[in-house]
């Protein structure tokens, strides 16, 4: 009653309560993940950001499943070093605006010191938090190029683009193809691609018709598909994976594109063939994934998880094997924390991947670089009667 | 060459768009309900006999298509509109419901059909015509007719028919329609029937060609209003043009910009409309004829 009967004590109670609040919230995030000092904290939370929903949910499903499975590995091995993991999940839809929010939503949900970010546009959009936040920022899906600029927290265990570019060209040339035009997704992987393919074309005394792209979400390519039948070209590189890459690739054929078609692993993202069916046969696809060797004991119990928790499914997808590495790297990164008696967090665990360079996954072994890149051997597959089928192995030139 | 071909494109593509938009433009000219969940409906559509036609065969999926679209269309009406008009909602009400249930609808499509995106395909049908040195997908070829077909068969029975002439009548005077015998309420099922009908080729043939995925909800009732828009939103054959005058515009637009523009050409489309021609495309025609 006598709070109501008197404004200025309301003002000043609600203002009291406002800075309690925010100094209760910011010792709760800094406190969070049970670990912004500790060098063991009780429990272990991994934020992913992958595409749950949207045109990209079948490559979203990929991710998950790989980092599921390496999840279930650790706790089945007892945690990192006896405290469990714990994955939480959030919605990025492969889009820029969508991935800040879900970065935004793994945050407030505490626990966090790292996070997986899927794509290059969620990559981009996001590396300023991650920065800002000090967080570890692993990108097993996004292959712009440019991307090890944009933070020192970002640690890339896909390669980027460029290696593939650099080495399906000089292949595409030696088969007689002189005549390029382009399609790529319309964000900066594609942006990043076109020039980069453009570039080491025209390197390659070849000519460059231009490049046609559109947003992923845009499933109707009739009018970009004749633009690109009119400029007459022998080859089409097409930088684009998941609906869109399925989409394109059918419609394509349909109107009669019939020149060889050329692409890069995000074609693997899952939907092409589901899509296109025979349409897609012909295509000469670069990849980064490496076989699961039966020699490698990492890729026998990723297999082994990813059976359990996926009976009859593929678990050779080039995406699930990325995410699943990205949290066995995190996981060591975790633990070489301990060892070393590092507090445990965002900062500390990049130092921690940079520090120990080279990690056994289930993909063979990844090598980072300073920048927190990381190169691999190039595959080169045909899609044959709805299958990718390598033919062709390329050791990164650097 | 190029110019024609995008000129073929354009048109195809607004088959597809006139279809959807002729569907909504049913039922909001005789009801006046804004009924966005229709982009729900389309979707579950698209997924029942993408995900049918393997086990069942393509036609008895598509007839559980037609059945899909007709029941939750009429549902829809019967269960969230009617008791919302009974109890004297209002219009922005019923679009308020109209977009939760669009949203209920989507989102239990990953959890009844999974959210993979499906391929729908059309046995029998080659993947397109050459006609000359022009390249016709056969979808949208099909698609074009049927838009052709469908808008003259829509003004005919809304001139002509009895069944149209009381659309009229109940879309201009529900309560005096009922004093003459024409139950409003008999009419609006019947209105809801028919866009669903509308839809359900449209649901089918666009698929063939764009596969099915959880997101195409919202893109086709985006581009459905803005044809809507257009070509003036009680008028049927105005939707129609809307449809073809969009779809052209994406696909000539892009002799000129980049791709990229498609989704903004539509916008702009719609905007320059707005700003100079808000009763859209047949809008005058509408305020006098009804239909």
């Amino acid at each position: 009653m006598h709070i109501r009967r008197n404004p200025r004590v309301v003002a000043c109670l609600s203002a009291g309560l406002l800075v309690l609040g925010l100094f209760t919230g910011c010792s709760k995030q800094s406190g969070s993940g049970g670990g912004g000092g500790d060098v063991k904290p009780k429990s272990y939370t991994l934020g992913a950001a992958l595409p749950l929903s949207g045109p990209s949910t079948a490559l979203g499903q990929y991710f998950q499943h790989g980092i599921a499975a390496a999840a279930k590995e650790i706790n089945d091995a007892g945690g990192i070093d006896g405290a469990k993991l714990t994955v939480n999940y959030a919605d990025n839809q492969l889009q820029a605006a969508a991935s800040v929010t879900a970065m935004n939503k793994l945050i407030t949900q505490g626990g966090t010191q790292a996070v997986i970010m899927t794509s290059s546009a969620g990559v981009t959009a996001t590396a300023p938090i991650a920065t800002k936040r000090s967080l570890l920022m692993l990108n097993p899906g996004g292959e712009d190029p440019t991307l090890q600029k944009l933070s020192p927290n970002i640690i890339s265990n896909i390669p980027n683009i460029k290696t593939e570019i650099d080495a399906m060209l000089p292949y595409i040339k030696q088969l007689g193809h002189t005549k390029m035009a382009m399609y790529a997704e319309g964000d900066a992987l594609g942006a990043t691609s076109t020039d980069l393919v453009k570039t080491e074309w025209e390197s390659l005394g070849g000519t460059w018709l231009g490049a046609q792209s559109e947003p992923i979400t845009v499933v109707d390519h009739s009018a970009v598909i004749a633009k690109i039948k009119a400029q007459n070209p022998d080859v089409v590189y097409v930088l684009c994976g998941g609906q869109q890459a399925g989409t394109f690739v059918k419609q394509a054929r349909a109107q009669g594109l019939n020149q060889q078609l050329v692409a890069a692993s995000p074609l693997q993202g899952g939907d092409l063939i589901p899509l296109a069916g025979a349409a897609a046969d012909g295509i000469l696809d670069s990849g980064i994934a490496q076989p699961l060797e039966a020699s490698n004991a990492k890729a026998t119990s990723y297999k082994t998880a990813f059976d359990a928790l996926y009976p009859g499914q593929d678990p050779t997808n080039v995406y699930s094997v990325f995410a699943h590495d990205a949290v066995l790297i995190y996981a060591a990164a975790a633990k070489y924390l301990i060892d070393n008696k590092m507090p445990y967090n965002g900062k500390n665990l990049v130092k921690a991947v940079l520090a120990q360079k080279s990690f056994d996954v289930a993909g063979g072994t990844t090598n980072f670089s300073p920048d927190g890149s990381s190169t691999a051997a190039i595959t080169f597959s045909k899609i044959t009667d709805g299958k990718f089928v390598p033919f062709k192995t390329v050791q990164p030139s650097s | 060459m190029l110019f024609r071909q995008e000129l073929i494109n354009g048109l195809t593509l607004g088959g597809i768009y006139a279809l959807v938009a002729m569907s909504f433009s049913i039922i909001f000219s005789v009801t006046k309900t804004f009924h966005f969940a229709h982009g729900a409906v389309y979707m579950w559509v698209a997924y029942v006999v993408a995900t049918l036609q393997g086990p069942w065969g393509f036609v008895p999926a598509l007839l559980a298509g037609l059945v899909t679209s007709l029941g939750l269309t009429l549902l829809i009406e019967l269960i969230v509109y009617r008791p919302m008009r009974r109890n004297g909602a209002g219009g922005l009400a019923i679009f308020v419901a109209s977009l939760g249930v669009l949203i209920v609808l989507e989102n239990l499509v990953p959890v009844v059909f999974g959210s993979q995106v499906r391929p729908l395909n059309l046995p029998g049908l080659p993947a397109s015509v050459h006609i000359g040195e022009y390249v016709i997908p056969s979808a949208g070829l099909v698609s074009l007719v049927l838009a052709v077909v469908v808008v003259v068969a829509l003004v005919a029975m809304f001139r002509y028919t009895h069944l149209g002439r009381s659309f009229r009548a109940v879309a201009s005077n529900p309560q005096m329609s009922t004093l003459v015998g024409l139950e409003a309420k008999r009419r609006y099922l019947l209105a809801f029937g028919l866009g669903a009908l509308v839809l359900w080729p449209a649901a089918v043939f666009n698929s063939a060609t764009t596969g099915v995925n959880p997101g195409l909800a919202e893109n086709i009732i985006l581009i459905t209003l803005i044809a809507v828009i257009v070509g003036g939103v009680e008028s049927v054959p105005g939707a129609a043009l809307g449809g073809w005058l969009i779809g052209l515009s994406q696909s000539l637009s892009s002799l000129f910009f980049s791709s990229q523009w498609q989704t903004a050409v539509a916008f702009g489309v719609c905007i320059v409309f707005i700003l100079f021609r808000p009763t859209g495309i047949l809008g005058r025609t509408v305020l006098r004829s009804g239909v």
